[in-house]
């Protein structure tokens, strides 16, 4: 069992806290344990929310104090500690035209690593990565880890507008914008692919814990499948 | 059917929010006063989460096309008047509206939002479970924003309850306009939402990334809100709060009623709105039993906040949802007493 710490989120929610870094091995944890948690549907448990190091238990106070809430827990962490832990994920492929309009940002990444535009492309999209958390808004998937041959901080000044499913790099990080918004992450490039529907359920096309890859495609493939999902 | 003839300054439809889609991203949004929209629905016969307007500082101009039960709660309003009619519309009260009135909800003059619950409540198309509206992203409610004028918004049939205290007030005088209904909320309940600047909180998870002064200057100062304040986050301006560390966390899990320290030193507190995760030092989390009454504060209001215990935070939260049943089993049983 990975050790943990219980804390209070106000008084309707508690935090486990798990680690203090980004570490691909307890993040997987994280959300072994959520899936495991609303399985289990536990009266007074009303929702998870995993996250980088932790995750967030929100619950009914009527039911559950704090305390017992955490006793109960300690049990079910306990209790789960010999079981299989894999949880099945298959690989999402995000396809992904880089560079020019779509990717503004990705000469700057090339420059600030000493290497070529294609050599972004190519690292970019042959790194495996998971979904660390969803966040920032609805249905934006934080994905790591970043190879550090292309790591670049985040624009010293957001943009006021970036449009819906462009893809970029903040540190270690690599995550898409499902729809528009403002936001301060370096653009690399943008997928044609509907990443955030309301209307479905689950609504994110990428969840907690998913294994994506991203595929290179050209400015006609991209406007192919955009015609198609539209 | 609801016509809006003027929407106010912000008019959106409301529930209890929209659970279960925070790892997806999706705030639980909801009404920022859920004590007052449960009142207002309880009254007109309603379960206490359907869907009423939540009404922003102006309230709008609505006309019913059909017999309604209507309660208006929340904040302290001016004057709710009806066209033709020589009264003013008293709140906290469920009174029958009948066909083809205009209502004028009028301004707030204590508080600043307002719910207007009616019978049956309102209906929308659900989006992840729950009519309320997220204005952020654009979806839910009455196509993911604020009303129009112009816009008719249906209601669903009204509850067996609704119907038998129509049906007796319909009796009382078949002539007027408006026919106010024989019971309200006991003055506790209302009271409450006028009292102090004081918000009750629970330390948060990163009180040790504050110095002990700067802690001591959180609760002993008197913040101002700051007219960049909405129903995602409520922004406060006052005494500068610094981290001990001089670097961002991790982005963690939020809640509604976290107070956020940025590194510009001035508190945010997450509402209704909020982002279910944020990468800022948690001081403090205001209690779910208080937090409707920052939803009231408008820009300039002064803030202050009072440590408590969690087990006292959480008693209290209880003992609120215990009134607030006892409030749905005594409307019921006026209802059906009075029939009988």
């Amino acid at each position: 069992m990975i050790p943990c710490e219980f804390e209070p989120l106000g008084d309707s929610a508690l935090i486990i806290r798990f680690t203090d870094t980004i570490d691909d091995c307890v993040n997987q944890h994280i959300h072994f344990l959520c899936v495991k948690i609303e399985e289990s549907a536990i009266a007074g448990i009303i929702e998870c929310v995993p996250t980088f190091t932790c995750l967030s238990i929100i619950y009914d106070p009527v039911k559950w104090s704090f305390t017992e809430l955490k006793l109960f827990l300690i049990n079910f962490l306990d209790e789960l500690g010999n079981s299989d832990r894999e949880i099945e994920k298959g690989e999402m492929v995000i396809p992904v035209c880089y560079g020019e309009e779509f990717g503004p940002d990705i000469d700057f990444v090339a420059i600030h690593n000493h290497c070529t535009v294609d050599e972004v492309i190519k690292i970019h999209s042959s790194t495996v990565y998971r979904v660390y958390m969803l966040g920032f808004i609805p249905g934006f998937a934080h994905l790591g880890s970043v190879d550090h041959r292309i790591t670049t901080p985040r624009r010293s000044s957001p943009r006021l507008k970036v449009e819906s499913g462009s893809v970029g790099i903040a540190n270690r990080q690599t995550g898409i914008y499902p729809y528009a918004s403002p936001g301060g992450w370096q653009l690399i490039g943008r997928t044609p692919l509907l990443l955030f529907d309301e209307t479905k359920s689950p609504p994110s096309y990428l969840n907690p814990g998913d294994v994506v890859r991203f595929l290179s495609i050209g400015k006609d493939e991209f406007y192919r499948l955009r015609e198609e999902k539209l | 059917m609801i016509n809006i003839i003027r929407p106010g300054m912000l008019t959106t439809i409301q529930d209890t929010g929209r659970w279960g889609y925070q790892k997806y991203g999706v705030p639980i949004g909801g009404a920022m006063d859920p004590f007052a929209l449960s009142i207002a629905n309880i009254l007109v016969g309603n379960e206490p989460n359907a869907a009423a307007l939540e009404v922003t500082v102006t309230g709008p101009v609505i006309e019913l096309t059909r017999d309604t039960l209507v309660a208006v709660t929340g904040s302290l309003f001016c004057s709710v008047t009806a066209a033709n009619s020589p009264n003013i519309i008293p709140q906290w009260k469920a009174v029958l509206v009948k066909k083809g009135t205009v209502l004028d909800i009028g301004k707030c003059c204590k508080g600043c939002r307002g719910y207007i619950a009616f019978s049956g409540g309102i209906h929308v198309p659900h989006v992840l479970n729950s009519s309320s509206t997220y204005l952020r992203a654009s979806f839910g409610g009455y196509e993911g924003r604020a009303l129009k004028t112009g816009d008719k918004i249906a209601l669903n049939e009204p509850s067996p309850f609704s119907k038998i205290l129509m049906d007796r007030l319909r009796r009382v005088d078949p002539n007027v306009t408006i026919i106010e209904s024989n019971f309200t909320v006991s003055c506790s309940i209302v009271d409450d939402s006028n009292s102090t600047d004081q918000l009750r909180v629970v330390p948060g998870n990163h009180e040790m990334m504050f110095h002990e002064d700067d802690l001591h200057l959180f609760y002993s100062s008197t913040f101002k809100v700051s007219p960049n304040s909405d129903r995602m986050g409520y922004r406060l301006d006052g005494p500068h709060l610094h981290w001990k560390a001089s670097e961002d966390i991790i982005s963690e899990p939020t809640i509604c009623g976290t107070i956020q320290i940025p590194q510009s030193g001035q508190p945010i507190v997450l509402m209704a709105d909020g982002q279910p995760t944020g990468g800022y030092p948690k001081i403090a989390n205001i209690i779910t039993r208080d937090i409707w009454r920052l939803a009231h504060f408008k820009p300039g209001d002064m803030v202050k906040f009072t440590p408590i215990l969690l087990e006292t935070a959480q008693s209290l939260y209880r003992y609120k949802i215990q009134e607030l049943n006892q409030l749905q089993i005594g409307v019921r049983s006026q209802i059906i007493r009075e029939e009988s």
